[in-house]
């Protein structure tokens, strides 16, 4: 056999990273930037900036059915279409369910993405920091394993990708959600200021705020010097923001990481496994498959920054057999795939307002309120463990508000060209304990089309959640009650783990190794050249949008590897 | 209709149509369409008695068509694809219409 020096060589790169969103984009970002030659390696297909988003600049009546599933898509997408985030608008983004032949003891409602950029392109974008509550409850309360980091060890990061990333929102020095550097402020309509004063004076100064979204509110050097422009407020954001307005791979890190000239981006290539090489105790590359050609390549690196989503990453790691990891790589505590987490939510209230018929908006704002956590925080106790926060906002009434009703012709025309009454809105976000029993597993026999094994999920919430639950709902009728809201309607649409696409877990970060796969620097404790920074690394859920802590995370784990590689300890 | 919705209620709600347009015959002996604008008024007031269900399907099918068409929400709405900023609260003037979007 001849050894093909050459062609190693251009399959030999400093760093791969696996995957392409949020974490990954940060990742060939940090790297490429602090001088290494990286390759980026995505599943889904190229995405192109702004080309790619063939549905944003369309209007209604340029669409079929105007955003809505058709039957076929119903019968064809079983799974994706359980959700509002898959329709007409977004078909192309996200994997198809014929592909994605996941299995279910339980419910479980997994969105994967097709494309380059990954959900950075279809997330909700808001973006909160954790805070030491988040971080030490675990302890305190006797939960799962300790965090193996504190706000402090995080907090400069946080500011860090900020200010590159772009967040708006409002100072409150809250010790439950501490503040980002915050781009300005979003204002709120009238029906949300009237609400926001009714809960702080009646409910103890209890705090709304405007939502914090990574839109650009004003755009700065940092997000112009990859050409990114101000929020031109369409709120079309998940068809892909053709003014780069958003947080996302292909508006933000990738050009950065293009702009080094040392990223390679492979697309359309499911990561099959992290090679291990036992003498080396080190992970020595990836081997991937080709989507189209099913053909098998390696790639190889000194390091491997696994940023997948939190259940592709894991079932990478599961897949990775060796003789040292028979279990999946970093599995020496039987951890991976375990404590798997996700938000709980669809529950809340509405209602209408009477008042502010005079006022009206002008543009439309991709974001909502904010009611940050304060059940079981200082004297409060509540008979479960943590909290949530809502999410929300008022909106007045289109052109659909009279659906329901028997009127017709030219008056009830006329009627419905003029803005309808303000209704108010809020949905709990709860936080998910982290269970040993909730996990994924890769199925023993069971493979997809290029041979992977599918995906099993178990896992599903318990009784915190679901008395915490009455509180989300209770609360939201209160708050909007106390407020004069009339017509207040609470609603619980029930919630199923995956359904919030905030999965979190199954590769938690922890002080043991006995305990947890991965260190406080998200290096797996026993294979210290492979890093896990997205989702899968969460010891604890908190409640609050969790993108901006895998951000975070990601820039400070980047930047101890390539100090761990300079000082030759990788 | 009929891609979004599936057989059986695509099935009901052409029934319902059909039955409409024999009533209308029946009544007033000319198809919905040839009616005079207060026969029409009239038809659909019974409509919403006699076939409720229909009506509501109906109306909605309508008026989403209509709001989401060009002419629906460049002419009866006020249409703005591109706002570029963003006030949350201003006085509502009048004559304002509803945003198409």
């Amino acid at each position: 056999m001849n050894l093909n020096i050459d062609a190693i060589k251009a399959q030999t790169f400093d760093a791969i990273v696996i995957g392409s969103g949020v974490s990954g984009g940060w990742a060939a970002k940090e790297l490429t930037e602090k001088g290494l030659k990286v390759i980026m390696i995505e599943k889904g297909k190229m995405l192109e900036h702004i080309s790619g988003y063939e549905n944003a600049m369309k209007d209604p009546w340029d669409t079929m059915y105007n955003g809505r599933l058709t039957v076929q898509q119903r019968e064809s997408h079983p799974k994706l279409s359980r959700d509002y985030p898959y329709n007409e608008l977004t078909e192309k983004y996200w994997m198809n369910d014929s592909d994605s032949l996941y299995q279910e003891e339980k419910r479980f409602d997994w969105y994967r993405p097709d494309i380059v950029g990954g959900k950075s392109i279809m997330w909700g974008r808001q973006s909160y920091r954790l805070s030491d509550i988040d971080f030490e409850a675990n302890l305190k309360e006797g939960i799962a394993v300790d965090w193996p980091i504190r706000y402090k060890d995080i907090a400069p990061w946080y500011s860090y990708v900020e200010k590159f990333a772009g967040i708006s929102g409002e100072k409150l020095n809250l010790p439950q959600l501490p503040d980002s550097e915050f781009l300005p402020a979003m204002p709120m309509y009238c029906v949300e200021e009237h609400v926001k004063k009714s809960i702080f004076d009646k409910f103890g100064g209890r705090i709304m705020t405007i939502g914090r979204v990574a839109n650009l509110s004003a755009a700065e050097k940092a997000q112009m010097g990859v050409g990114r422009s101000q929020c031109q407020y369409r709120n079309k954001c998940s068809l892909g923001c053709p003014y780069g307005a958003y947080f996302s791979t292909q508006s933000s890190t990738l050009p950065a990481a293009m702009k080094t000239g040392r990223l390679t981006l492979r697309t359309d290539a499911i990561v099959k496994e992290i090679m291990y090489d036992e003498n080396k105790k080190r992970a020595t590359g990836v081997r991937i498959i080709d989507k189209n050609t099913l053909e098998v390549t390696e790639f190889y690196s000194k390091i491997v920054f696994v940023c997948g989503s939190t259940l592709g990453s894991t079932t990478v790691l599961l897949n990775s057999i060796s003789n040292r990891f028979p279990n999946g790589m970093g599995n020496d505590s039987e951890q991976l795939g375990h404590n798997l987490m996700d938000h709980h939510f669809r529950i809340g209230a509405s209602g209408d307002w009477e008042g502010g018929a005079d006022k009206y908006y002008f543009g439309r704002r991709a974001n909502g309120i904010y009611i940050p956590r304060y059940r079981n925080i200082g004297n409060d106790k509540r008979d479960y463990l943590r909290g949530f926060g809502y999410q929300g906002g008022g909106s007045r009434k289109n052109w659909a508000r009279k659906n329901g009703d028997l009127s017709f012709g030219a008056d009830m025309k006329e009627e419905l060209t003029k803005p309808g009454e303000w209704t108010m809105n809020l949905g709990g976000f709860g936080e998910c304990l982290p269970y040993y029993e909730n996990r994924v597993y890769l199925h023993k026999t069971e493979k997809d089309k290029w041979g992977m094994p599918v995906q099993v999920f178990d896992a599903e919430f318990k009784e915190n959640e679901r008395k915490m639950r009455l509180d989300m709902m209770n609360d939201a009728k209160e708050m909007l009650e106390a407020a004069g809201m009339k017509n207040v309607r609470a609603f619980d649409n029930k919630s199923y783990p995956g359904m919030a696409i905030h999965e979190m877990g199954t590769a938690r970060m922890g002080r043991d190794p006995k305990t947890s796969v991965l260190n406080g620097n998200n290096q797996i404790h026993a294979v210290p050249n492979v890093f896990v920074t997205d989702g899968a690394c969460m010891t604890s859920a908190s409640c609050v949008n969790p993108s901006l802590t895998y951000m975070a995370l990601t820039a400070r784990a980047a930047d101890f590897a390539v100090k761990e590689l300079k000082k030759k300890n990788l | 209709m009929r891609d979004c919705y599936v057989k059986a209620d695509q099935e009901k709600f052409y029934n319902g149509l059909a039955k409409f347009e024999e009533g209308c015959k029946f009544a007033y002996g000319k198809n919905f369409v040839e009616l005079s604008a207060d026969e029409k008024k009239d038809a659909v007031k019974k409509m919403t008695v006699a076939d409720k269900e229909t009506f509501l399907r109906l109306k909605e099918l309508t008026v989403t068509g209509y709001f989401t068409s060009e002419i629906g929400a460049t002419q009866a709405l006020a249409y703005l694809p591109i706002p570029g900023r963003f006030d949350a609260c201003i006085p509502l003037e009048p004559g304002q219409k509803t945003w198409a979007l």
